[in-house]
């Protein structure tokens, strides 16, 4: 299954427009990214906190619910995030190319 | 007593200095005293008067003698008092010349004096020097105001002097009385000694150490509602826990190979999670890349439909492929009937002269048009397959060589959950159609396959494996012919399609190579109920029951038509010609009389009887005519679109413009009416327009009466 998985994150970056994909560990840690040091880190650390507080939100409105996933729509970029206690898959993509 | 020389000879010269005229001596001297408080200031500079007194020398040289005497010569000689009552002055008498210097009062006493006696006795000793001293210094301070302010002030002191001593009595009385109250025996003054003893006082020393300070850390958190509610969640867990483990006395230690497995579990879980993820992301993305298409796809609807009457046409939308099967043809399609974005498609081939030897089973969903869901690799062509209506995670095939397989789609997909067997179980050749059949009354699985070899299996899911009975073998109805070894062999019609009657579960329409439809019962295995000889002139490729009537349904062939049929009417009531081979037909969900069909020339073909019974309202070129055939369509069964499969490979997404999907509008009678009811309505009285009579009743003679 891990092997579906390193295909999928393959063929989501071979899609159009996507600038990069980063999976970020439990610590904040990046992982593995397709993007430079610097920007990786940079969104790692901000995605992160973001989706913390994402999450902090859904289930301080009701404790039953959970955050499952965070799209920001920005004037350059989508950023797409899937938030899970175990690690984040950023994905950054450029929709109107 | 301050000596009163020095103070005397200023004095003297001033007395001197009053012979000078005075004016100017008093400015001069004005002048000279603020320069001369500068001077006195700067140091000793001598400041001589101008008009001070010239001495000679022999005058300066002069001795001068002063003499010491006991007599006080500042006090006065003779002091007076005015008496009123006399009105006359009276001499008073002179003051004493006693000058007390130091006065010290001592602790010893006279053995016989009053004191002494009190102190044997055991009385208090009472402090009064002290209060003596302060006389004495108001004393003192009399004689030097005494100096200087002379008569009137003499008295004040006495006065004080007169009212301290009653004072002092006073005090004596007090005394006296308290040595009454307690006659109190104290120590002997003077053989005794204190037993007390003075230590070295050590000297102080400050001594301080710092301690290394303990390590701190900085803790901030905010408390949250949720926070809170996850506290009380474990905390309730974990009460849980506990209850079972006092339950279970005997505790069972977790072995090394129960944390291994449990780590195991945890990590494909984490893995899955993972999966979800990243697919659920490739959507987003496709939604993204596919923004305008899923727009189009939910609220486009062609505009010009509303002034051409009688004319549709189709929207493309997604095309689905999968990079490994762009050679395969489409042989089947099929939509889930739990979620409607997503359908099956098999990969197998349809013209038997290319050398294609595997197939794949695909499962697609709307939502990500770039990627399948599923992907299955079978080992031979897939021709058909069908998904389960009640239970919609089972998925079934069949396939060129003649074997079938049910699949769960919800496990990888690895192996099937159920294969035929390769030698016992088998058709003998390719499986062209399969569907599922209502459970059995065991309640197992069960479903239908027809095959080249003109058999109509019927399969029974068990536990584990498949359990077969022949239904029906196609018998051509035609005499035997004589094999080349000298047996007779009855020729078998080669089955290319299968519909079961959707009312009446036991009827099934069998379509032939040979262009025959046959009306079978599972219940009678050898006879026809009917046969519907040249049906067709050449194979029949798909027969479908329209999902209003049941009586009413559909075949199309290679012979270029279309043909619609009533049960129990050998002649069709409608036929279209369409001058190329057709290779699917189906009946529209939503309406009784829209069908659509796909033909080898690219195009998808669409009718509604209603509204047009000879021409098709809709038909348009959707692949290229030169390189793609179209193979295989389905209706989406919620809604307006299509999907046509090609071969090549991929599947076009189609969506149906209003004209194309008109429904009946029921007049004011009929609003009671549900849609299905106009539905059939509808059909109903469209076909008794074309229904021929079954006798034609003879005109009545008539007597013309001239």
């Amino acid at each position: 299954m891990a092997q579906e998985v390193e295909e999928t994150m393959k063929r989501i970056q071979s899609h159009k427009g996507v600038v990069g994909t980063i999976v970020v560990n439990a610590e904040g840690i990046p992982i593995k990214s397709t993007l430079d040091n610097t920007t990786t880190v940079q969104y790692a650390g901000l995605i992160s906190q973001l989706s913390d507080k994402a999450r902090s939100v859904v289930r301080d409105l009701d404790p039953t619910n959970d955050l499952t996933f965070l799209r920001i729509r920005s004037k350059k970029h989508e950023i797409m995030v899937a938030p899970d206690k175990e690690f984040i898959l950023i994905v950054i993509q450029n929709p109107v190319d | 007593m301050r000596p009163s020389v020095t103070k005397r000879t200023p004095s003297k010269v001033t007395e001197l200095s009053k012979e000078l005229p005075r004016h100017i001596s008093f400015l001069k001297s004005r002048v000279d005293l603020g320069g001369g408080d500068m001077d006195w200031l700067r140091g000793k500079v001598f400041l001589k008067p101008e008009d001070q007194l010239q001495l000679s020398e022999a005058e300066l040289q002069e001795e001068i003698a002063r003499v010491l005497t006991i007599h006080n010569t500042r006090v006065p000689d003779s002091l007076v008092e005015w008496s009123w009552k006399l009105k006359n002055f009276i001499l008073l008498p002179p003051p004493p010349h006693l000058v007390t210097v130091l006065n010290v009062p001592g602790s010893l006493l006279h053995k016989d004096s009053e004191e002494a006696k009190i102190q044997l006795t055991g009385g208090l000793v009472v402090d009064t020097p002290f209060e003596e001293a302060i006389v004495y210094d108001d004393e003192e301070e009399r004689e030097e105001e005494e100096e200087e302010e002379e008569e009137a002030d003499i008295e004040e002191p006495e006065e004080i002097e007169d009212h301290k001593e009653p004072e002092h009595e006073h005090e004596h009385e007090d005394e006296e009385e308290i040595e009454k109250v307690k006659p109190k025996k104290i120590p002997n003054q003077f053989n005794f000694c204190e037993r007390a003893a003075l230590t070295y006082t050590n000297p102080m020393r400050e001594m301080s150490t710092q301690t290394i300070p303990p390590p701190t850390g900085i803790f901030n958190t905010h408390v949250f509602q949720w926070t809170i509610f996850d506290e009380y969640q474990a905390y309730f867990a974990q009460q849980q826990r506990e209850k079972e483990k006092e339950r279970r006395l005997p505790v069972l230690q977790l072995k090394k190979e129960d944390v291994k497995k449990k780590a195991q579990i945890e990590s494909t879980a984490l893995t899955y999670r993972m999966l979800q993820a990243a697919k659920t992301l490739e959507r987003m993305i496709n939604q993204n890349i596919f923004d305008e298409i899923a727009q189009d796809y939910r609220y486009w609807d062609d505009p010009s439909d509303e002034f051409k009457v009688g004319e549709g046409s189709l929207l493309p939308l997604w095309k689905f492929n999968y990079e490994k099967t762009k050679k395969h043809d489409v042989t089947d399609l099929c939509f889930n009937s739990r979620y409607y974005d997503l359908f099956a498609v098999s990969y197998g081939t349809m013209s038997f002269s290319n050398l294609i030897t595997n197939g794949t089973v695909c499962l697609f969903s709307l939502k990500n048009p770039s990627y399948p869901e599923w992907i299955c690799p079978t080992e031979s062509p897939v021709m058909c397959l069908d998904f389960n209506e009640q239970h919609p995670h089972l998925l079934v095939i069949g396939t060129m060589d003649g074997a079938v397989a049910v699949y769960n789609i919800m496990l990888p997909p690895t192996a099937p959950q159920y294969r035929s067997n390769d030698v016992v179980q088998k058709h003998g050749g390719i499986v062209w159609e399969i569907h599922w059949a209502p459970d059995t009354e065991e309640g197992n699985l069960a479903f239908y396959s027809v095959s080249i070899d003109g058999k109509i299996n019927y399969w029974i899911l068990s536990e584990n494996d498949l359990a077969l009975t022949t239904v029906m073998t196609l018998f051509l109805d035609r005499p035997p012919i004589p094999g080349p070894d000298g047996t007779i062999i009855t020729l078998k019609g080669c089955g290319t399609c299968l519909a079961f009657h959707p009312a009446d579960q036991n009827i099934f329409l069998v379509g032939t190579e040979e262009g025959t439809i046959y009306k079978c019962n599972t219940a009678y295995s050898s006879v026809y109920m009917r046969t519907y000889n040249e049906a067709h002139n050449m194979p029949v490729y798909r027969i479908v029951f329209n999902k209003f009537n049941s009586s009413i349904f559909a075949s199309c062939s290679g012979d270029w038509r279309i043909k619609i049929w009533e049960d129990d009417r050998m002649e069709p009531l409608f036929m279209f010609d369409l001058g190329i081979p057709i290779g699917d037909v189906q009946w529209a969900p939503y309406s009784s009389t829209v069908l659509a069909c796909v033909s080898n020339d690219g195009k998808v073909t669409v009718f509604d009887l209603n509204i047009n019974k000879y021409r098709p309202i809709c038909s348009q070129q959707i692949v290229s005519r030169k390189k793609y055939k179209l193979t295989r369509l389905a209706f989406n069964n919620k809604l307006p679109f299509i999907i046509v499969g090609d071969d090549k490979g991929t599947v076009n997404t189609l969506k149906l413009s209003p004209n194309l999907r008109l429904k009946v509008k029921p007049t004011k009678k009929q609003l009671h009416l549900t849609h299905r009811e106009l539905e059939i309505m509808k059909l109903e009285r469209l076909l008794s327009f074309v229904r021929e009579p079954a006798i034609l009743p003879p005109p009545k003679d008539t007597r013309v009466e001239t």
